[in-house]
């Protein structure tokens, strides 16, 4: 069995993230990178099946920097591909998708693909559909667990609905929510030897594939700013504003 | 003339208001032709009502989508994109519409944007970014456009007086491999934190599981008071003490909201917490802690014990729907 992961570098969301005056893009000095954090909670999920099954797990990103693959081998990932590209971070999600989908083509077949239900850079939630798509794949999104019962594999989602219990067939493309349990965390040994395990740098020239945008950001405008809060001395005073300022009662 | 099709959503036997929300966005916005199409077991009952706001239905109803299944429902829309012509697709951003809409999109080549909050014509959409710290602006450059816009980002459509064309189609039941071993259904009645207009959440303040009841009071005066949709919202800190169940959580590895107002009650406002609430329209803090980042963005702020505030707001609350 093999599976595969694909992890996004992504700017660390949790520090202070500043836009360019021009609003050509985000201030990039300083900026901490980090996997997505959702495609994190894929990794342990295929992690987990791994073990479970004895699997082969290999992990894939498209960036200019091999960090978040060497990690994911280091936390134990068999192998990783790097598709080399400087300006991965403004790619739209169709063409990372046709991106992925060729390395697939050429490095798959694999029983089970995971990632992130959405990349929070972008905010995309569309790989999972587009590689479902492009590679006729069985398809799931939003789980927070997946796990063999005999050779079944069983997802749990939790959605508007509620709490669901669903069985795919393979192969199939599962995108990741928040899940059940912390990504585990790389130690010492797993990071020498992650050193020794194989990272293969690919080229889209290799890969045959040429990038005609699908869509452009034209610009990034800050949210509205908040006016100064106001504290407020009673209930009272809340019941007020809720009825004079805000106009809801 | 642009031509518009729009996935409607079924939840609890109605069509979601999210999903008339993108009936708005093309009529309004987009202009042209507006096609709606209902998929699932049952959902011919509901054809004569969601006829009132499209010019044309499609109904593909079979005992076999007794679930949204994303791949049966993703091919039949293409099909009927590629049938009619279609250049765009609209669905809510729910969790079923952000399952389908990429799928779609890739079967019909066209691009695919999520959580869409504005649009400044029908090229050009805006939607939050980087964890809601800025907006993207960004002009989509494919022919075949597929957009799910964010629940109560928009106006919904009202009903017209004549009713569109009902097309029944075959339906496609392959389920696309996966099957329904169980689902537990959410209490009737509670309201997703995405879908209400206010959200009153609780945090690690709280000291425990039990004072969600008191938010649960809370929210139903709220209700009452207000006529309004009101659900219940949680940080983090508190979904991981296992005080309530991960549904509710708002913030970077939860749901995204931008009610009306959102109550942060207990709640410190960790930076993932604030990405997830940010762009409320009004931001109303609870806290002991007179330093707690919340009060940096929160409109309104009481400085005080919830204990007390909580049930002193239930309280004036009931007193003001008496007189």
């Amino acid at each position: 069995m093999k599976i595969l992961t694909i992890i996004k570098r992504v700017p660390d969301t949790a520090a202070n993230i500043k836009i360019l005056e021009d609003g050509s893009g985000i201030d990039k000095t300083n900026l901490n990178y980090v996997t997505n954090p959702y495609d994190e909670y894929a990794l342990e999920t295929a992690l987990r099946l791994k073990e479970a099954k004895g699997a082969e797990l290999e992990v894939l990103a498209v960036s200019d920097n091999q960090d978040i693959l060497r990690n994911a081998l280091a936390v134990g990932a068999d192998k990783a591909y790097m598709v080399e590209y400087a300006d991965y971070d403004k790619l739209d999600p169709y063409n990372l998708s046709r991106i992925y989908a060729e390395v697939i083509k050429q490095k798959g077949p694999y029983d089970i693909i995971l990632t992130g239900k959405v990349t929070i850079d972008d905010n995309s939630y569309a790989i999972g559909g587009y590689l479902a798509a492009f590679l006729g794949l069985n398809y799931v999104s939003h789980i927070v667990s997946a796990q063999f019962e005999g050779d079944e594999l069983v997802v749990e989602k939790e959605t508007d609905r509620g709490s669901e219990t669903l069985s795919i067939s393979l192969p199939a493309i599962l995108t990741h929510e928040r899940g059940k349990y912390e990504p585990r965390l790389p130690n010492l040994r797993g990071i020498m030897q992650a050193k020794r395990k194989p990272l293969d740098v690919l080229k889209l020239e290799d890969l045959g594939i040429t990038i005609t945008p699908a869509y452009e950001i034209i610009k990034l405008t800050p949210p509205p700013k908040k006016e100064g809060g106001r504290i407020l001395e009673s209930v009272d005073e809340l019941v007020e504003v809720l009825k004079n300022e805000i106009k809801v009662i | 003339m642009a031509k518009t099709l729009v996935f409607l959503e079924v939840l609890d036997g109605e069509v979601r208001t999210a999903s008339l929300e993108a009936v708005g966005v093309a009529r309004n916005i987009i202009g042209g032709e507006v096609y709606g199409i209902l998929i699932g077991k049952g959902v011919s009952s509901l054809k004569d009502e969601a006829a009132r706001y499209v010019d044309k239905l499609f109904v593909s109803d079979s005992d076999e989508l007794d679930y949204p299944y994303p791949v049966p429902f993703a091919k039949t829309i293409a099909e009927v994109m590629e049938k009619e012509g279609i250049d765009y697709f609209l669905i809510s951003s729910t969790v079923v519409g952000r399952e389908i809409a990429p799928l779609v999109a890739g079967l019909v080549d066209a691009i695919s944007v999520e959580e869409v909050t504005g649009m400044e014509s029908a090229e050009v959409i805006v939607k939050p970014v980087v964890s809601n710290k800025a907006f993207a602006h960004i002009k989509l450059l494919k022919d075949k456009k597929v957009i799910a816009v964010k629940p109560k980002a928009f106006a919904p459509a009202q009903a017209g007086d004549s009713a569109g064309e009902v097309v029944e189609i075959t339906p496609n039941t392959d389920r696309g491999g996966l099957t329904v071993k169980h689902i537990k259904e959410k209490e009737k009645g509670e309201i997703d934190v995405t879908e209400a207009d206010i959200v009153v959440s609780g945090g690690r303040g709280l000291g425990g599981p039990e004072k969600f009841q008191l938010l649960r009071e809370l929210i139903d005066v709220l209700t009452q008071v207000t006529g309004l949709k009101v659900a219940l919202g949680a940080s983090r800190a508190a979904v991981d003490a296992g005080w309530i169940d991960h549904s509710h959580q708002v913030g970077q590895t939860g749901k995204t909201v931008s009610p009306q107002i959102y109550f942060a009650i207990g709640i410190s406002g960790a930076i993932q917490h604030l990405a997830g609430m940010r762009t409320s329209k009004y931001i109303i803090a609870i806290n002991k802690d007179p330093e707690a980042p919340i009060f940096k963005v929160a409109d309104y702020g009481i400085v005080g014990d919830l204990n007390q505030v909580v049930p002193e707001l239930i309280e004036k609350l009931k007193q003001y729907k008496k007189n």
